[in-house]
């Protein structure tokens, strides 16, 4: 028995020191590779070739233009072609589920150019708030509202559901390689895919509330799903709230240190009929935000645009604005469901954040 | 005990050590010590925790394992292997489906429209406050090699020239923009020593080579505004400027091949008239991209050659590069595509003639493939000699 103690415990041992070198042969391997700057996948033809590469990778962001442009609206729908959809009609029809009828799977048809976009809105009968539910990529309406498998979005339409509100769920954008093609595609067309979803959502959104004459209306976007909700804010009609969660607070400054890490996988989803992405910033969406809003970020995210916000806005409490941040307490862009569901029911009293005001207004 | 057995334990505790330092070496690898651990958990109690999922008329076919966004929870875009859902399909071929836009027989406003989408006129400073410096001079054969620096603030770059200059001038000047895989040496070498030994001298850039690496670049520069594809017709236009080269020489001509090409037939539009550009390649249509959009996305390995700040491509057309260049024309080209594809797409706005004649603005020169005789193709171009030439000449007959 006591050999038998003996070995076990040996056995233990040598098991601790095998993780030990494990992680030991890791940071020796690391040590013997040289720091990755260059990818030395990359051939270079000429020596000014390499020496601009370079110094681009090394050198910081440029300083970039914080003021905040005045027709921002106006710049904002031409670049994305918001008004080249035209004439929209909503079909809808049951969503095949075998125990709820409540779910309708809405058809956002355009005639011009030919253009169908799908939505899922599941309703109450008596509810006085739509949430509009907006997914970021790899994810779906169906997982949206808890018809599918589950994935960052945890359900959070379902959630919002059994809450008590109604919940229209979009069918956005869903690989980013796909996307990058359809924008190239449309572009022909004068549009862009943030141009032609944020539009087929907003006259979605517009149609469900004239027609259940909702009281409130809140948008959640997640991720990529953010950026629209962004557009939204500053594109269509007023509503009760928006709230961005996990989506890129710095696009500028993401996009050069995405290209300066090669990172920059597909450029061309950024591509805009009127290129203004270098020209405009967090403070143009906030300042012409036409809804109350608050983006929800991690530390770094937050810590990084509250600098470049000083010169335009002064900093309040979180909840005596009509736009926030608010600290997520795990960072990065996973939805923490209890707090989203409690911000979208209650607004952002209670939260860690700051609250934003433009300056000379 | 018996054998066996202990065989069993020891193969057992020897497996343990190997999967105890390779999750040692996993730990190590992905930080996990330095992560938050409700990240992880997270993930794993997303699987059993939250409502069961309803019953779905659509099977997931989301395979989040493959995407990269999903790995490391960071922010798209990026690279995906995902398979596409339902929807993602329906809507993708809708947008197949689009019908290419028709381009007018010529756009309005062209220069301004390429300018804007090239960024032209974004790049600082100007020809005037542009600092030219000299770092090399050396001999080849009986010129001697001038290397500058041409430096720029918007981008912050310094682009590269090789300036040749012929021990006997003959008072002509050759421009050569070099195509992707090569670089401003290189041409001068191919190109520019048969010029050299009549008399020319040879100014050379140092443009795009690597089309992967300058669309990342790109996708960073188009912030500020400004463009490859707009940078080096300026380079040029702001050299040539800058050292009043058309003052010095009595005949200045461009040539440039492939990519080059390209951007020679932007800088015959968009800058001070020259004697003559050469578009040795270069001549695709815009539309030639349309029916692909995949492959516009996938091309050249990591991405994309980002080719413009704006929708330049739609509703544009070669002819439009011929009808609005400044300076005389010539494109070289295969005999074949050039009386197939290029007739037709020219034609709205042109009168093809079946021959190379003494006076006019575009000629389209038919390459040939016979060794030894692209050297002397270039040389006749370059001497005028129509005669010695195989080839068509467009007459414009829209104002």
């Amino acid at each position: 028995m006591r050999q038998c103690i003996k070995w076990v415990a040996f056995v233990s041992m040598v098991i601790a020191a095998a993780f030990i070198a494990g992680i030991g042969a890791h940071a020796v391997l690391d040590v013997l590779r040289s720091p990755p700057q260059i990818d030395m996948a990359q051939r270079f033809y000429s020596a000014s070739e390499r020496e601009l590469w370079e110094r681009f990778v090394s050198e910081a962001p440029p300083d970039f233009d914080e003021s905040v442009e005045a027709d921002f609206p106006e710049l904002l729908r031409s670049a994305l072609g918001y008004e080249t959809l035209l004439n929209s009609t909503i079909r809808d029809r049951r969503y095949e589920h075998p125990i709820d009828n409540s779910i309708r799977e809405l058809r956002i048809a355009f005639q011009q150019p030919e253009l169908t976009f799908r939505a899922l809105y599941w309703r109450h009968g008596k509810a006085d708030t739509l949430a509009v539910i907006l997914h970021g990529f790899a994810s779906t309406a169906d997982k949206v509202l808890g018809f599918d498998k589950p994935d960052y979005m945890q359900f959070v339409g379902g959630r919002l559901f059994n809450d008590g509100l109604d919940v229209l769920a979009f069918d956005m954008p869903s690989d980013p390689v796909l996307t990058a093609a359809m924008n190239t595609r449309l572009m022909w067309h004068g549009i862009t895919t943030e141009g032609a979803w944020s539009r087929a959502i907003c006259e979605t959104m517009n149609s469900l509330r004239d027609r259940h004459d909702y009281e409130q209306v809140v948008i959640y976007g997640v991720r990529e799903g953010g950026r629209y909700a962004d557009i939204l804010s500053v594109l269509c009609r007023p509503v009760t709230r928006v709230v961005i969660d996990g989506a890129v607070l710095d696009r500028r400054r993401a996009i050069w240190r995405d290209s300066q890490h090669q990172q920059m996988k597909q450029p061309i989803l950024f591509d805009q009929l009127v290129p203004i992405e270098g020209q405009t910033s967090i403070s143009d969406f906030l300042a012409h935000s036409r809804s109350p809003k608050v983006y929800l970020a991690g530390d770094f995210a937050l810590s990084e645009i509250e600098r470049a916000l000083s010169g335009n806005f002064e900093e309040t409490r979180v909840d005596e604005s009509r736009s926030g941040f608010i600290y997520k307490k795990r960072s990065r862009s996973v939805p923490e469901l209890p707090d989203a569901q409690r911000l979208l029911r209650d607004g952002p009293a209670g939260f860690n954040g700051f609250g934003v005001i433009l300056k000379n207004r | 005990m018996t054998v066996w057995f202990r065989s069993a334990v020891i193969a057992l505790t020897i497996g343990l050590i190997g999967l105890s330092a390779l999750a040692g070496f996993v730990t190590a690898k992905y930080e996990i010590f330095d992560r938050d651990p409700r990240e992880f958990i997270s993930r794993v109690v997303l699987k059993f925790d939250g409502p069961e999922p309803l019953l779905s008329p659509y099977r997931s076919r989301l395979n989040l394992d493959g995407c990269q966004c999903a790995v490391s929870w960071r922010i798209c875009p990026c690279g995906s292997t995902m398979t596409l859902p339902p929807y993602e399909q329906e809507i993708w071929k809708q947008v197949l489906a689009l019908p290419m836009p028709d381009a007018p027989p010529l756009a309005e406003n062209f220069r301004a429209r390429l300018s804007e989408a090239v960024g032209f006129d974004a790049v600082r400073p100007d020809a005037s406050g542009l600092r030219i410096e000299e770092f090399g001079k050396r001999r080849i054969g009986n010129a001697t090699l001038e290397s500058m620096h041409l430096q720029y603030e918007r981008p912050r770059v310094r682009i590269k020239a090789h300036f040749a200059k012929a021990s006997e001038s003959s008072g002509n000047l050759l421009v050569l923009l070099h195509g992707v895989a090569s670089n401003g040496e290189r041409i001068l070498t191919e190109v520019g020593t048969s010029s050299l030994k009549e008399g020319y001298d040879v100014l050379a850039f140092d443009v795009t080579s690597n089309t992967t690496l300058m669309g990342i670049v790109n996708a960073a520069w188009q912030l500020q505004g400004v463009h490859a594809a707009g940078l080096w017709p300026r380079a040029v236009c702001d050299f040539v400027k800058r050292r009043q080269l058309r003052q010095q020489y009595k005949r200045t001509v461009v040539y440039g091949a492939g990519d080059g090409a390209r951007y020679a037939g932007y800088l015959a539009n968009l800058c001070e008239p020259f004697d003559l550009v050469i578009m040795d390649g270069g001549d695709t249509d815009p539309s030639a991209d349309y029916p692909s959009p995949m492959r516009r996305v996938h091309r050249l390995f990591l991405g994309y050659w980002h080719d413009h700040l704006t929708a330049f491509p739609a509703g544009t057309s070669i002819r439009d590069i011929l009808a609005n260049s400044q300076s005389r024309l010539v494109l070289i080209g295969d005999p074949e595509d050039y009386r197939g594809r290029l007739r037709a797409l020219v034609e709205p706005a042109y009168d093809w003639r079946g021959s190379l004649e003494p006076e006019g603005r575009t000629r389209l020169v038919f390459r040939t493939d016979r060794k030894g005789k692209r050297k002397n193709l270039i040389d006749a171009v370059l001497a005028e000699d129509w005669s010695a030439l195989d080839g068509a000449m467009l007459d414009r007959k829209l104002p």
